[in-house]
């Protein structure tokens, strides 16, 4: 069981994840936005892995990772994307890779390929 | 005190001296005659002693008066010869029988150039020059001097031979007396030579004067004022009239004047007296009644009172206005037509050839004619519009495509140039289409309408009721020239607006990509999860909740590319612009980052223009994406407003637009702005500040062209650093019956409802879905998969059901079919068809009269609860 913090601003992919996570058994949080996270982060410390989307109104999911490492408390994150909006998905996998998020997640993706994300960077040493 | 006696120095005292003398001796001689007479007895003696005396004093009186009478003749003579030699006539005196001079003057001498004494003794005539036989050329002075006599005024010229040897004219004045036995002429000679010189120079400017009178075209001549009587007139106002000069000499003015009569023309002289001079444009006739145009400057002689007028033949000059009136006037016509051709908005190629048609018909008079497309590539002319009185060509609409050219059909088009005829042609056909009665055209023009060195299309026009001349193929050319611009913008504005169309499909694509990937998620996601708990019917139907919505979601995405990609078919129709802005926005919502706000703020929601929806869409969208692109930075804020407001003529910031109430689209961006100089240039095509690659630069020259062909205008503000604001004016739709808008309907939410509705589907699927949903809503739902048992049920109960929801397409019985069969046992049941796409043989807008409503599949639960509201009459269901 792991604790894990998602970020996205669709409510409908918050429950979708909610509900995916509960599958095994994740103790799940979710919250809309970038700078609620940040607030979660600091109140109670770092979670075993957050999933951040990358696109999001008010806080980009950029800016969040960014301040998520600024906090150099070696938080574990999964970043989600449904492509290119307005970068290619090379683009954001080079510029999560750059400050420490190996993981990319692009949407649609399955359950599997969901938790063995989280397991693969939760396995890996904190950066 | 000594006293001498002093000799007398005044007149007075030698006057009183010889008084006293003249006493003394009277009485001395007195005293002494009386002496002596005493000496003599003999009275004879003293007689003679006295006659003695006495006649002393009388021989010295007469001594004194003879010295006198010789003293007063010598002053007079003296007196007179000074009179004569400084008169200032030269005077000859001459024997008259002898002709030899006798004295001359010293005004003679010095027009002679000879002395007195030289003078003397010749004969007269040697004072005037010689002719070339030495003949004397004047010698009448004596016959002169007598007649004289008799007219004491006539004087004679003559000219005399000075010493120099030069020539002097002179008048003579002579008289002739009688001195002693001698008879004498005298003659007085005056130097005339300045008069002479005078005379000549003004013979000289008369001269000048008239030929210049003669020589210029304009007619010249002379009023006598009191009467009218032309009193000179040249040859060139003569030539004008027809008249001679002589004839002219013998008529009055008015009889020449083609406009005022006798008494107006003497009270138009009347008052040139008064002002001096006038200038007037009138008309004058000539001999034979033709009247001619004319200018008249005229003044009033200030010698002789005369009046002096100057005739200029405006024949030509009228013509010449007559010619720049008509090239006025083709031009004001053209300009009218390029106008309109501009104004006209969505102008499609058959209605620009009919208006364009129409103008050449005015223009050359025409009663017939037609405007041919010519296929760039087949070399086919395309019928686009026709006024041919052709029984063939009645039913016939345009397009007629013709292939092949014969006679003067498509002439111009194969020949490249204007085909005149004036004479009849006599035609068994018309182009390739063979008629049953020959064709008679009286008069035929046509001419190719060319662009880029191409024939695109040629105008005909014929059978005018006069002859086509050079100005009618001037004007159709002219016609030809505005049609071919006017043609071309139209091809151009089409590829324009496609490759528009185009860059903002590929600009959005990616957004919406992104959602679909999003929304794929959700609905592969929670279908996974329902099948891991397959078992726990809840888990499932929740996981296909979400599913559904998901899949609502993928539709609304679906409905907006389609909105968009439309464009290039719908027409003009009433449009809510508070709709599509809502729809642009969702549209924006989903293409650009989250990070960018975009706000919207709508305070003119039921703002209702005409206009193309596709179109507007797209320029807002194009709007949109350029404030989006101008945001490089990856936060900002795009805001969307639209109002309306009333445009007064004052207000300086929209001049170009006319009167009247607008709606107001405002987008406002946060970006970096556009330079002043680059401001003018942002709606010109390919205009971009992109790299290449990244925009062709037609998106805002798109948009301005959909705005202007809607009637309206697009303003843009822009501070560089700070963003712009792109602000578009539309006309409002101001016809009192509009559609309305439920406005008070929040957007996506659909609206509860009641009561019992019939539900007709023949896959059960989406008639679970439809169930469901309207269950939801709130009311009862009797779905029927089977056409023909929903017919019995209803049959059963026909005023239990408040609205019948079929599909169309379904075995056995069509929803048309069906619904007309409910309609026949209750005629006012509700209808709503749903249709998926292509079913073909019912569309969304002509439906047969026992369908109200046609609802394209998947129907948003929305959509169909608004038109459930319509048709219950339970809501104001909103346009579309």
């Amino acid at each position: 069981m792991k604790r894990i913090l998602v970020i996205d601003d669709d409510p409908q992919i918050l429950n979708l994840l909610t509900e995916m996570l509960h599958t095994d058994s994740h103790e799940v949080k979710t919250v809309t936005n970038g700078r609620l996270a940040l607030r979660l982060i600091r109140e109670q410390g770092p979670w075993d892995v957050i999933l951040c989307d990358i696109l999001m109104p008010q806080q980009d999911g950029i800016e969040t990772m960014l301040a998520i490492r600024k906090l150099g408390i070696g938080q574990k994150v999964v970043a989600m994307t449904g492509g290119g909006r307005y970068l290619d998905i090379d683009q954001i996998q080079t510029m999560i890779r750059d400050f420490g998020v190996p993981a990319l997640l692009r949407k649609p993706f399955s359950l599997a390929q969901l938790l063995e994300a989280i397991d693969q960077v939760h396995a890996e040493p904190i950066p | 005190m000594e006293k001498t006696l002093q000799p007398p120095t005044t007149q007075g005292e030698k006057r009183l001296w010889l008084l006293i003398w003249g006493v003394a001796s009277l009485v001395a001689g007195s005293v002494a005659l009386l002496v002596s007479m005493t000496w003599f007895d003999e009275p004879h003696d003293r007689w003679l002693l006295l006659a003695a005396c006495l006649s002393i004093p009388l021989m010295a009186a007469l001594t004194i008066q003879l010295t006198m009478a010789n003293r007063h003749l010598r002053q007079s003579e003296a007196r007179w010869q000074a009179l004569f030699n400084q008169a200032p006539d030269a005077i000859f005196l001459a024997n008259a029988a002898t002709g030899i001079l006798i004295d001359a003057n010293l005004a003679a001498c010095r027009l002679i150039g000879r002395p007195v004494e030289q003078l003397r003794g010749a004969h007269q005539r040697t004072l005037h020059p010689t002719d070339a036989d030495g003949h004397t050329i004047y010698c009448g002075y004596e016959e002169h001097a007598n007649t004289r006599a008799i007219d004491p005024t006539r004087l004679i010229k003559t000219a005399i031979l000075n010493q120099a040897g030069r020539i002097i004219p002179v008048e003579i004045a002579g008289s002739r007396m009688e001195l002693e036995d001698q008879s004498i002429v005298q003659g007085f000679f005056r130097d005339i030579s300045h008069i002479e010189q005078m005379k000549q120079e003004i013979f000289e400017r008369e001269h000048a004067f008239r030929q210049a009178i003669e020589t210029t075209h304009d007619g010249f001549g002379e009023v006598d004022p009191a009467t009218g009587r032309i009193l000179d007139v040249n040859r060139a106002y003569a030539v004008r009239s027809g008249y001679s000069q002589e004839e002219l000499l013998s008529m009055l003015i008015a009889d020449v004047e083609g406009v005022e009569d006798a008494g107006m023309v003497l009270n138009h002289i009347a008052k040139i007296q008064q002002h001096g001079n006038d200038r007037f444009e009138t008309w004058h006739a000539t001999k034979s009644g033709e009247r001619w145009p004319v200018e008249i400057s005229v003044s009033c002689s200030e010698t002789n009172g005369r009046i002096l007028f100057f005739a200029r033949d405006l024949t030509r000059h009228k013509q010449d206005e007559a010619l720049i009136l008509k090239e006025k006037e083709l031009q004001e016509i053209l300009a009218g037509l390029g106008k309109e051709l501009l104004a006209f908005p969505k102008m499609t190629i058959p209605s620009l050839a009919k208006k364009v048609l129409a103008f050449s018909l005015a223009v050359t008079r025409s009663c017939q004619g037609y405007i041919n497309e010519v296929d760039a590539r087949t070399g086919a002319s395309c019928n686009r519009a026709i006024i041919w009185d052709l029984p063939l060509l009645g039913h016939m609409k345009p397009p007629i495509l013709f292939q092949q050219y014969s006679d003067i059909w498509g002439w111009v088009i194969e020949n490249r140039r204007p085909l005149l005829l004036n004479t009849p042609q006599h035609l068994t056909h018309f182009f390739s289409l063979p008629i049953e009665h020959e064709l008679t055209l009286a008069r035929f023009l046509a001419v190719p309408v060319m662009h880029g060195g191409h024939v695109v299309a040629e105008i005909a026009v014929g059978n005018s009721g006069r002859d086509y001349g050079p100005e009618d193929i001037n004007a159709l050319q002219r016609i030809a020239d505005l049609l071919a611009i006017a043609l071309d913008r139209i091809k151009l504005e089409g590829q324009l607006l496609h490759a528009g169309r185009m860059e903002a499909i590929g600009t959005l694509s990616a957004g919406i990509a992104h959602d679909f990937n999003n929304i794929l998620g959700i609905i592969l996601g929670f279908a996974e999860l329902g099948q891991l708990k397959s078992a726990d019917p809840a888990a499932v139907a929740h996981c296909l909740d979400e599913i559904l919505l998901a899949g609502s979601r993928a539709k609304g995405v679906i409905d907006q590319l389609l909105t968009f990609s439309r464009g290039g078919k719908s027409g003009h129709a009433p449009l809510f612009l508070a709709r599509i802005v809502h729809e642009v926005t969702q549209f924006l919502r989903i293409s650009v980052p989250p990070s960018i706000d975009i706000v919207t703020e709508i305070q003119a929601n039921d703002a209702l223009i005409v206009g193309d929806g596709g179109q507007i869409h797209q320029m807002l969208l194009n709007l949109c994406t350029n404030a989006r692109q101008a945001i490089r930075k990856e936060s900002g804020r795009i805001t969307l407003s639209l109002d309306e407001l009333e445009y007064h003529p004052g207000a300086p910031r929209f001049k170009n637009l006319p009167e009247g109430r607008y709606a107001r689209i405002q987008v406002r961006d946060t970006g970096e702005g556009i330079p002043p100089e680059r401001i003018h240039q942002i709606f010109d095509p390919f205009f971009t500040t992109k790299e290449v690659g990244k925009g062709t630069g037609l998106g805002l020259s798109v948009a301005h062209g959909i705005a202007t062909s809607h009637g309206g205008i697009i303003l843009v503000e822009s501070e560089p650093g700070k963003g712009s604001l792109f602000q578009v004016f539309l006309p409002l739709d101001d016809r009192p019956e509009r559609p309305r808008m439920a406005s008070s309907a929040p957007w996506n939410a659909p609206v509860p409802g009641q009561g019992m509705l019939l539900i007709v589907d023949d896959e059960p699927q989406l008639l679970t879905i439809s169930e469901t949903m309207l269950a939801d809503l709130g009311y009862h739902v009797h779905a029927v998969s089977d056409p023909h048992q929903a017919l019995s049920s209803f049959a059963a109960h026909p005023d239990r059901f408040m609205a019948l929801i079929t599909d169309f397409a379904m075995p056995h019985m069509t929803g048309v079919e069906l619904a007309t069969r409910m309609r026949a046992i209750r005629p006012d049941l509700p209808v709503i068809l749903m249709t998926g796409m292509g079913s073909g043989t019912v569309g969304e807008t002509e439906h047969p009269a026992v369908i109200d409503r046609v609802l394209r599949k998947p129907t948003p639960i929305r959509q169909l609860s608004m038109a459930l509201h319509a048709l219950t009459g339970t809501f104001q269901e909103e346009s579309l």
